[in-house]
């Protein structure tokens, strides 16, 4: 909070510098240097109790109009604050010191806290004030370009389901968070006002005392514990709106006539059925497309964006209060908080409540006892299809296939909304059903989840009073997570414009949709139930002897996870208001239940040692055991020590002639991490339950079946982390560093073992072994730069911070099949990389087509041509290789700049990407790819985005640079769509992700209404984004069939109230 | 300092010990270890269940993912042109021609993976029954392992059906390994019969076997498996040891579809209550079922005017089918064709669930061109629907699914089977016999028949009597038919159907022939094997692709 603090102070300078004054002065001059003598810029100097003051110049120095008996008071960032009475003189040199607090920053390290001087590991931190600089969400989301060694990804933008997901320096594994010291599955429910500070454990040394949960790092999370001091009370609270960040343009309906008849032309023309482009009988006739635009939709024809009836404007609102104080025996923090998101497609609402309670009291002497109480009340909602999809049907009924996301954009535009009473639909090729976006948002019925998640931690410390920094800990943390879903499914019907043979079209009678009328009126409720237990018993020591500084950790803990769920469904509810499992007749799988445990042990042990804080040296070392692995076997329990190593040049004497330099620091590091993140098990020989056959004469009867090929030797995953490392700062701060190299192997990776065998063997070799091998390498970079100068007479106060990651994760062991081309192996190749063919632009003309292989039947002009790669002469699935990039981007940046004038103050937030690849073909979970609305066009019969069809080739843009038009029913249009290098774009871009503009209130107006501080700010996020991708194509979008909901954009007003 | 390292070696000795391993020993909590599976009767045959549901795989899922295999023949046509299986696909298979590369194949006719898949876990449970199952009484084990062979026998047969020279692992699972050479197909058959005398030997006969595997499957199975093996005599002998456990034909033919009987050997059977269903309605039901309930379904794949053709009249002898090779508005002689067709196909004017079928351009079940209008949509592009094994009593507003069994072993075919063995090893009166007795429960005349009048009979009897029941393109291939002209192979032929419309006089239609096809079909020889699949080739370093597919 002190940066903070400080920051208030300097502008209520600056606004007390705006106000005139009216007693006899004289004209003061002074200088303002640093205990090395350099001078300091940017200082404000002011007459205590007024609003006179100004700025020090580039040379330190300074002038004034002073009376007689005035105290002026000198502020700068980073330094001791100085007074001095006013008694005549005319020259008045300052010097000031370093503020030594600020410079000390304690960052939180697992397990414990470590000064940010004395740390020989690779951690980033954040404040938490630095969260509230933008409206977002959760805090996933905020983390982006904020923090180096970071990478974030969000892909969806609906509310409740927001959240980015984020890689720690390109790792492979999913980040562990840590909240109060105690293991959770995720931080994005906590209020981001409730944070103190956040730090990202990156490398080995820092993240090994969490042993088997630590190969894709850590993210600690440190919730507010209140201060010495005042009692203090802040509402925060913000209103406004969302909507889509990015979206292409599709069609109109006169345009999809057009299209329509150009690509069934070129069709007809391709398969024979007509010689020339006069023979053509338009599908779409004149006088259709003069009914489209008439204005009149009672003629079964209109022009009705359907991605703008969709995609509207969402509504947000979120508002905080925290209660914080304290003194000598007991400090507390209560914040309670509540975020409400009505999304910008009608029916996805989320609501959030947040409470949180800390308190820390010393209850004797020797014992301090800490108590946190948190719990988070979600409420999640949306109709009965999901927004955006994966394929298969979910347990809640919900079908990807027809998520709103793929309606929509399938949706014709020439349709009316409505036919009479009906929503209108569009008959998709290879669905019985049609798409019909309004009907599915208004008339599917809902989905209904509400979530209540309880923790509370405990410690006792006792600092045993006969050994100066010993201290015992015994601690406890309970998490319960109850989730309870509603889903009810409704029938509904729509109407379809069909055209006969003859060319004339007519409205179906109404048709049923993808609910199904047979069941009549849906319900599926469900429950589950988790809940986790850790305890810890620690012990530390911390103590000085002369220069010799020592601080021990010996730690044991356990954790114990269950988790319960139940659920029920039912259907022919004879009202679709009384939504009950009472009402309705069970459905032939009515009830679903199981349940899970997992539990696992560690011992940590740390020793950190420093010489004169000059030399510095840090050993820890976990002995972890997990369940998942087979008992009284060394392949149960697992060691993974660390160790680190700093040396502070700034603290050698031969150092001290360089006085602009604050602190340098040279780290070096390397430690072992764990990853047990596999199916547990393994290692036994088990049947799993199958599905039930039927005996005639006998009826249905279990079947079970061998559920894996067990194997014994089984153990967890390894990763070998090295970093290097520098810390500087230099001219009182006013540059700062950290900057980080790192290496990090990863073995005895889990593969499933299916490639590299033979079919015949059956599968009947043991699922999983420890075989591959992956290696990432990278940079971290932070730079920050922070300054003051006068501006119009006033002090602007600027911070910059610049991040850079860059991490290159590769295949160094991967289990290739032998016989397999050499560019299908994966072994060496780019974790993650794009896979399929390489395209080498489209067909130009027939001679082209003759002279080339081709991909089964014989393409057209204006199809894509594939490289024949082993020269078989024609284009198979020999011919696919690892030829793109990652979808996750190796560079990330992010440039963070803060601005301060005379009450005003700013934050932009710029976050950006390259060296990665969007791909526009869909790729299912298995690999397969298919055909998506970005690659085909007229897929399934809907909708097209403008800017492919306008780009496509066609007879009438013969120089058209995306594939040919086509309706692409079966053979050649539908081979575009796979995956090839075609579809692989440069996803690099820029974005502006957060940006708030901030005004405070001075403090003399607002104290006389009681009221310790007032602002008023305005916020947005993903307000631009600069890339080279196709108009409307998001960077971060995923390589999906199905649609998503995509990014939103957030623009909020608000205030900030301190009392 | 002395205080501090006692209390750290206080706080160490506090936390260690065995205890904390101990506690981490949970056990799963979705599966059962194999060691309680095998040890009473009842968990060991749950374990051999799961070995049975294979029977639905072997014939529901391995022949044709595309489709029925039916569609690759001249008798059924898939409606729709999209690129979908149930649709396109199968035309593109019998179209032929360069498209059935090996990769292709493979994947829609190809079974390799999936039938050693189940070869592995019939094996593995052999091999845990004899070790994990010592305690069972020794009746139930002997009878569980015959219930095992006989699946792995069917499931070498499926192996050596499609590509003759195979591997083979027996319950012995060390021998698994990647590298592994192929078998002589007369050693797979060695193999199979092994497996076939051990089941006929031991298992019970149907009263005694509680509607599980029985003598009579065992018997049933290698009358059809041998014909394979040209081992006449085997098949002859089966069919007899089938006719002694009681089979015999069932009065009338649509019946045997319908409810389980005398002529049954072998069903697989569905469960509504239990939600074991499969979706034959749904896809071969009359579109017109489902537009009255206003849904779409239906009408996927439909016979085709050639195999209208195919059925004599009840009284014996073929219709003359000129004047329908072109326009007319003369009926069909539909009402005059014998039993089985009235069992198999529906067509313009026949009753169905209380209606009658509507079969053309705009009627209730409707009509669709053939590639010009590319959804069906539950219409016919062929003029008919199939009748035989639709649910009649399938009520389609109430659900989609259907529990109807599949009949898979029937005694109708062992008859055929032993006819076709004995016209093999020039038994003709034992031949006359088999075909008579078929041809008499539907009341056509047969005057016995020798040399190729014989085959061709057996040959006719085989088309109509076994239609639709997963046989025919099997049968053609063995044959060694399949890649001659049409009619006796798969090469050079289009296939059609008529397209109805009703006339200007009420209650007349007016009958065209169209072909259903965009060009002639074409069925290479190297069909007669299928290809191995990349995944063997690319990891057993002990095999070549077939000389065929090279």
């Amino acid at each position: 909070m002190k940066p903070f603090f400080r920051f208030l102070i300097l502008l209520m300078a600056g606004y007390v510098l705006a106000q005139g004054t009216a007693f006899a002065q004289t004209n003061v001059r002074g200088r303002v240097t640093d205990s090395d003598g350099q001078p300091l810029a940017g200082v404000t100097v002011m007459i205590k109790g007024t609003t006179v003051g100004t700025n020090t110049a580039a040379d330190g120095t300074w002038s004034l109009q002073v009376p007689k008996g005035a105290v002026l008071e000198f502020v700068s960032l980073g330094m001791t604050p100085v007074t001095r009475p006013y008694q005549g003189e005319t020259g008045i040199d300052v010097i000031m010191e370093e503020d030594i607090l600020f410079l000390e920053d304690v960052v939180v390290v697992g397990y414990g806290t470590a000064k940010k001087e004395t740390l020989t590991a690779a951690v980033s931190a954040i404040k938490g004030e630095e969260l509230l600089k933008s409206p977002s969400t959760n805090v996933s989301q905020v983390l982006a370009g904020r923090l180096s060694g970071l990478s974030s990804v969000q892909e969806s933008g609906e509310p409740g389901l927001d959240q980015a997901s984020i890689r720690i320096r390109g790792s492979v594994y999913g980040v562990s968070y840590v909240v109060d010291g105690f293991p959770v599955s995720d931080i994005n429910d906590i209020d981001p006002a409730d944070i103190e500070s956040i730090s990202v454990l990156k490398d080995g040394a820092s993240a090994a005392v969490y042993g088997l949960k630590a190969a894709g790092g850590v993210i600690i999370v440190t919730t507010k514990k209140g201060n010495k001091g005042d009692v203090h009370i802040t509402y925060n609270g913000s209103v406004g709106v969302s909507m889509n960040a990015n979206f292409p343009e599709f069609m109109d309906g006169p345009q999809f006539a057009y299209y329509y008849n150009v690509a069934q032309m070129m069709d007809q023309l391709a398969n024979g059925t007509i010689s020339s482009t006069q023979e053509y009988v338009p599908y779409f006739s004149r006088d259709n497309v003069e009914a489209m635009t008439n204005g009149d939709p009672t003629d079964g024809w209109d022009n009705v964006n359907y991605i703008n009836k969709v995609f509207g404007t969402g509504l947000n609102s979120k508002h905080n209060i925290t209660l914080q104080g304290g003194n000598d025996r007991i400090r507390y923090f209560i914040g309670s908080g509540y975020l409400g998101q009505k999304g910008n497609i009608d029916g996805y609402n989320y609501t959030r409540y947040n409470l949180r309670a800390n308190v820390e009291s010393k209850v004797g002497r020797d014992l301090t006892f800490t108590a946190g109480l948190s719990g988070v009340l979600g409420d999640r909602s949306t109709p009965r299809f999901a927004s955006g999809g994966s394929d298969g049907a979910g347990s809640s009924y919900e079908v990807g296939y027809f998520s709103i996301a793929h309606q929509t954009v399938g949706m014709w535009p020439f349709l009316p909304e409505k036919m009479g009473d009906y929503y209108t639909g569009t008959v998709a090729n290879n669905q019985s059903t049609p798409y019909s976006p309004l009907a599915a948002l208004y008339l599917s019925g809902n989905n209904h989840t509400k979530s209540l998640t309880a923790t509370a931690n405990v410690s006792l410390a006792w600092d045993i009073p006969w050994v100066k920094g010993l201290q015992v800990k015994v601690s406890g943390s309970y998490d319960n997570s109850n989730s309870y879903s509603k889903n009810v499914a409704t029938p509904y019907y729509v109407v379809t414009h069909d055209r006969a043979a003859d060319g004339t079209w007519s409205w179906s009678s109404p048709k049923v949709d993808v609910n199904g009328t047979a069941d009549g009126n849906k319900l599926g409720e469900g429950v589950t139930y988790q809940e986790s237990l850790t305890g810890q018993v620690d012990m530390t020591y911390a103590g000085t002897f002369g220069k010799h500084g020592i601080d021990a950790l010996v730690l044991a803990e356990v954790r114990d996870y269950k988790t319960n769920n139940l659920s029920a469904y039912v259907k022919n509810l004879p009202f679709a208001l009384l939504p009950e499992l009472n009402n309705g007749t069970p459905t032939s799988n009515p009830v679903i239940g199981s349940s899970n445990a997992s539990r696992s042990a560690g011992y940590v042990g740390r020793v950190r040692y420093n010489y004169d804080e000059k030399y510095l040296a840090e050993f820890t070392g976990r002995l972890d055991g997990s369940y998942k692995f087979a008992g009284m076997t060394s392949t149960r329990w697992g060691f993974f020590p660390s160790a680190s190593i700093g040396w502070r040049l700034s603290k050698e004497d031969f150092m001290q002639g360089a006085s602009f330099l604050d602190d340098l620091k040279l780290r070096a590091s390397m430690g072992l991490l764990g990853s047990d993140s596999v199916t547990a098990f393994m290692f036994l020989s088990q049947y799993a339950q199958g599905g039930k056959v039927v005996y005639p004469g006998v009826g249905a009867v279990p079947s079970y079946y061998t559920s894996g090929v067990p194997n014994k030797d089984l153990t967890w995953e390894k990763t070998l982390s090295y970093n290097l490392g520098m810390d500087f700062s230099l001219w009182n701060g006013k540059l700062g560093g950290e900057i980080d190299a790192f290496y990090n192997y990863t073995y005895d990776i889990l593969t499933y073992n299916g490639g590299g065998h033979a079919s015949s063997m059956g599968g009947y070799y043991s699922t999983y072994i420890n075989k591959n091998a992956l290696d990432s390498k990278g940079i971290d970079i932070l730079l920050t730069h922070k300054n003051s100068f006068g501006l119009g007479g006033r002090p602007l106060f600027y911070e910059v911070g610049a991040t850079l990651t860059y991490s290159k994760t590769r295949w160094l062991v991967y289990q290739d099949s032998p016989n397999v081309p050499e560019w299908q192996k994966v072994t060496g190749t780019t974790y993650n990389s794009l896979w399929g063919w390489q395209a080498d632009g489209l067909y130009r003309s027939e001679e082209e087509i003759d002279n080339s292989a081709w991909y089964g039947t014989r393409p057209n002009v204006g199809d894509i041509r594939y490289v024949d790669l082993n020269g078989d002469g024609k284009i198979d699935w020999n011919d696919r290789g690892i030829f793109g990039k990652s979808n996750r981007p190796e560079l990330t940046f992010g440039l963070n700049l803060n601005l301060g004038w005379n009450g005003f103050d700013m934050n932009l937030q710029f976050t950006g990407g390259a060296l990665f690849q969007v791909s526009l073909t869909g790729t299912y979970f298995n690999g397969y790819d298919d055909n998506t609305i970005w690659t085909q066009t007229f897929k399934e019969g809907g909708n097209s985005p403008l800017f492919m069809v306008e780009n496509a080739y066609s007879v009438y843009n013969p120089d058209g640079t995306w594939p040919r038009l086509t309706l692409s029913t079966t053979g050649h249009g539908g081979d575009n769509g796979l995956s090839s290098s075609f579809w692989w774009l440069d996803g690099k871009y820029i974005r502006l992700k957060t940006a708030q503009l901030g005004y405070t209130l001075p403090k003399e107006i607002t104290r006389k209404f009681g009221v310790e501080g007032l602002r008023f700010f305005v916020e947005g996020n993903n307000l631009f984004t600069i890339d080279g991708l196709p108009k409307g194509i998001d960077p971060e979008s995923p390589g999906v069939n199905n649609g998503y909901y995509p990014q939103q954009r957030y623009l909020m007003g608000g205030i900030t109230l301190t009392l | 300092m002395k205080k501090n390292i006692i209390a750290l070696a206080a706080v160490a000795a506090m936390l260690s010990g065995t205890a904390c391993t101990k506690m981490l020993d949970l056990t799963p909590k979705d599966s059962i270890s194999d060691k309680v599976m095998w040890a009473q009767v009842s968990s060991a045959e749950y374990a051999v269940n799961s070995i049975y549901s294979y029977v639905y795989d072997i014939y529901a899922a391995y022949p044709c993912v595309a489709g029925m295999t039916e569609a690759l023949t001249d008798q059924f046509k898939y409606g729709s042109y999209l690129y979908n299986s149930l649709c396109f696909i199968p035309s593109e298979i019998a179209y032929g021609g360069n498209t059935l590369t090996a990769n292709y194949v493979d994947v829609y006719l190809g079974a390799w993976d999936s039938l050693y898949g189940a070869v592995r876990r019939t094996n593995e449970a052999i091999y845990n029954l004899h070790t994990l199952g010592t305690g069972l009484p020794e009746a139930d084990r002997i009878r569980l392992e015959a219930e095992l062979r006989l699946m792995r026998s069917w499931l070498y047969f499926e192996l050596v059906k499609r590509y003759r020279d195979v591997i083979l692992y027996d319950e012995d699972m060390s021998a698994i390994s990647t590298d592994k050479a192929l078998s002589d197909e007369a050693d797979v058959w060695t193999f199979i019969k092994g497996d076939l005398v051990y089941a006929e030997t031991n298992l019970p006969v149907k009263e005694q076997a509680k509607g599980r595997l029985n003598k009579g499957v065992a018997y049933a199975l290698a009358s059809r498996a041998l014909l394979y093996a040209h081992d006449w005599e085997g098949v002859i002998a089966a069919a007899d040891n089938v006719k002694e456990q009681g089979y015999d034909l069932e009065a009338n033919y649509a019946g045997v579809f319908k409810a389980e009987g005398k002529e049954t050997i072998l069903s697989y059977n569905f469960s509504y209550a239990d939600n074991i269903t499969h979706s034959y309605d749904f896809y071969y039901t009359p579109g017109g079922d489902y537009s009255l309930v206003n849904e779409q379904g239906g009408g996927y794949g439909t016979p085709t005017q050639e195999m209208v053709e195919s059925y004599e009249l009840a009284t014996g002898g073929f219709p003359d089918w000129t004047p329908w090779h072109g326009t007319t508005t003369d009926t069909p002689p539909y009402a005059e064709l014998e039993p089985r067709f009235q069992a198999t196909i529906l067509y313009n004017g026949a009753s169905w669930k209380g209606r009658t079928i509507e079969p053309w351009v705009g009627g209730t079940d409707g009509w669709a061109q053939w590639r010009k209008e590319t959804q069906p949509q539950g219409r016919t592009t062929t003029g008919y629907y199939l009748r035989k094994g639709v649910d009649e009593s399938h009520d389609l507003s109430a659900r989609t699914q259907s529990v109807q069994p599949f009949v898979i072993l029937r005694y109708g075919e062992v008859l055929l089977n032993k006819a076709e063995a004995c016209y093999r090893s020039n038994d003709a009166v034992g031949a006359n016999a088999a075909v008579k007795a078929i041809r008499a429960r539907v009341g056509l005349p047969y005057s016995d028949l020798s040399g190729d009048e014989l085959w061709a009979a057996i040959r006719q009897e085989r088309k109509v009597e076994l239609a639709f029941e997963g046989l025919w393109y099997w049968d053609l291939r063995r044959w060694g038919d399949a890649s001659k002209n049409y009619p006796t192979g798969l090469n050079a032929y289009q296939v059609h159907g008529l397209m109805i419309v009703p006339a200007a006089v009420s209650g007349q239609y007016e009958y065209t022939y169209v072909s259903v096809d965009d060009k002639d079909r074409n069925y290479p020889a190297r069909m007669d094997r299928f290809p191995m699949p990349s995944s063997e080739l690319n990891n057993n370093a002990k095999v070549e692709q077939y000389a065929e597919w090279k």
